[in-house]
């Protein structure tokens, strides 16, 4: 019992840098796994989830965590792993349904939802265009634009090919564009009226 | 954000061939070959610059309103309270089984285990303390606030304020407009230890950074206005944008006298700043 508490003791060092990821990252995760779920409270557990992974993975020494100066690899982890755990999450709401990248039919009845269109606010309209993404989709875009990785690093962490990763964006951000645009209009219609 | 379309002239048969990588141009999805390609289109092309402003107006909304959100904090104690649970609960493992789902649980600190939880936490708080005070000097921030591996390169970095004198993409260099290059501000700044601010030539923006050795990463960036800046016939916008890509995609830099190097991985970002003041 004793050697059990011993090997789960926390290496001062690791218990320090820990922190600093815990402080430096839980705000972009929970951005990201947000942008995904869609529910801020899910989000967050994702995340908490994530970091208890990546504490066990630091606890075992495994990779990024072995090279303390390992920023980028830490970080790519981080993500990757809320990725998938956000796909769990939805999938287990069934909400998470693989589509093909061919069919593209879908992009004008997002454009088309009228609740997108009405909300006013510019914050909303884009959560609401997300959210009625592929959760594969929304991840490649928030992935790309937001936090800045490249095609090849989202293809390694929503293990598709970054062909698929390139034209998942590019689709995605056709109908975000779109729906960004007539939420616009509708604001600048809105306005109009008065 | 600028939405003209609805506005003539419209697109012509080029465009509609650009128009697939036009929507990639600013993902770094496309070959320089591909990008130099619809580079030259848009330079002439009235119709496919206002669509790239509609694109990069959906990039800058997206970092502002996208980026972060508000929620409880998760600390320390929380992670180690919920690696508590069974082994068999490990996420790493059990994400490799696409198979298997595991609900999504929430596990607060019960009464009966905070004691010999309470001990391990509090000695590992003792030993960051002990650890951030031999490094930090006088006003030193303590208390559970982050600690960086090398607080020496930190501290170089730490309250000061930069102006961007080059920014080179795939060995182009971007033109800057004169009076209106963007700036760089390193925190800290509202009890964000690792924040960053400053104006892309038009907008405010903000957002964090890690330093690690000499690795330095940006994230959550996000623009305090959206305005579309226009000086003497300049949009400032595409400026702008190239600006913040190219801040997302830093992994590295050199601090020399009055003279800040930010570049990527790969090398073809490379952003020069001079010290102000």
């Amino acid at each position: 019992m004793g050697e059990t508490k011993r090997s789960s003791m926390p290496d001062p060092a690791l218990g320090a840098r820990f922190t600093r990821l815990l402080d430096t990252y839980q705000a972009p995760l929970v951005a990201f796994a947000f942008g995904m779920v869609g529910e801020r409270e899910l989000a967050r557990d994702i995340v908490q989830e994530t970091f208890v992974a990546a504490w066990r993975a630091a606890m075992r020494r495994d990779a990024p965590f072995r090279d303390p100066c390992d920023e980028e690899g830490t970080r790519r982890w981080l993500f990757a792993v809320t990725y998938r755990q956000a796909a769990l999450a939805l999938r287990r709401q069934r909400r998470f349904v693989w589509r093909s990248l061919d069919h593209d039919g879908a992009d004008e009845t997002l454009v088309a939802t009228p609740d997108i269109a009405e909300r006013v606010a510019e914050a909303d309209a884009l959560r609401s265009a997300l959210n009625s993404l592929n959760p594969v989709d929304a991840a490649c875009f928030l992935l790309q634009a937001v936090h800045g990785f490249s095609t090849e690093e989202i293809a390694a962490m929503v293990h598709v090919r970054s062909g698929a990763v390139r034209k998942r964006l590019s689709r995605t951000r056709k109908r975000l564009r779109t729906a960004y645009a007539m939420q616009l209009t509708n604001a600048t219609t809105t306005t109009e009226e008065y | 954000m600028h939405d003209s379309s609805s506005v003539s002239p419209g697109p012509t048969p080029l465009c509609l061939h650009y128009r697939p990588q036009l929507t990639l141009l600013r993902t770094r999805a496309l070959s320089p070959r591909e990008a130099a390609a619809v580079n030259e289109h848009i330079a002439s092309c009235s119709w496919c610059q206002r669509e790239l402003a509609a694109y990069d107006a959906l990039d800058a909304a997206a970092r502002q309103h996208l980026a972060s959100t508000t929620f409880v904090p998760l600390t320390l104690e929380d992670i180690m309270h919920t690696t508590e649970a069974p082994p068999d609960a490990n996420m790493a493992s059990t994400l490799e089984t696409s198979g298997k789902v595991r609900p999504v649980l929430r596990r607060r600190p019960r009464l009966a285990t905070l004691g010999p939880l309470a001990a391990v936490v509090a000695l590992v708080l003792l030993a960051s303390v002990i650890f951030a005070g031999h490094r930090l000097g006088p006003g030193g921030s303590l208390g559970g606030k982050p600690t960086p591996p090398s607080l020496t390169q930190t501290a170089s970095l730490t309250h000061t304020t930069w102006t961007l004198t080059r920014l080179m993409v795939a060995g182009h260099e971007q033109p800057l407009v004169p009076g209106h290059a963007p700036t760089l501000h390193f925190g800290p700044f509202n009890g964000q230890i690792y924040g960053i601010r400053g104006t892309g030539g038009c907008n405010g923006y903000g957002g964090t950074y890690a330093l690690a050795g000499n690795t330095l990463h940006v994230s959550s960036l996000y623009y305090q206005t959206q305005r579309a800046c226009e000086v003497g016939g300049v949009l400032l916008t595409p400026q702008e944008s190239a600006y913040i890509q190219a801040l997302l995609r830093v992994t590295g830099y050199h601090l020399d006298g009055n003279t800040l190097t930010l570049t990527s991985a790969d090398g073809s970002v490379q952003l020069t700043f001079r010290a102000n003041g």
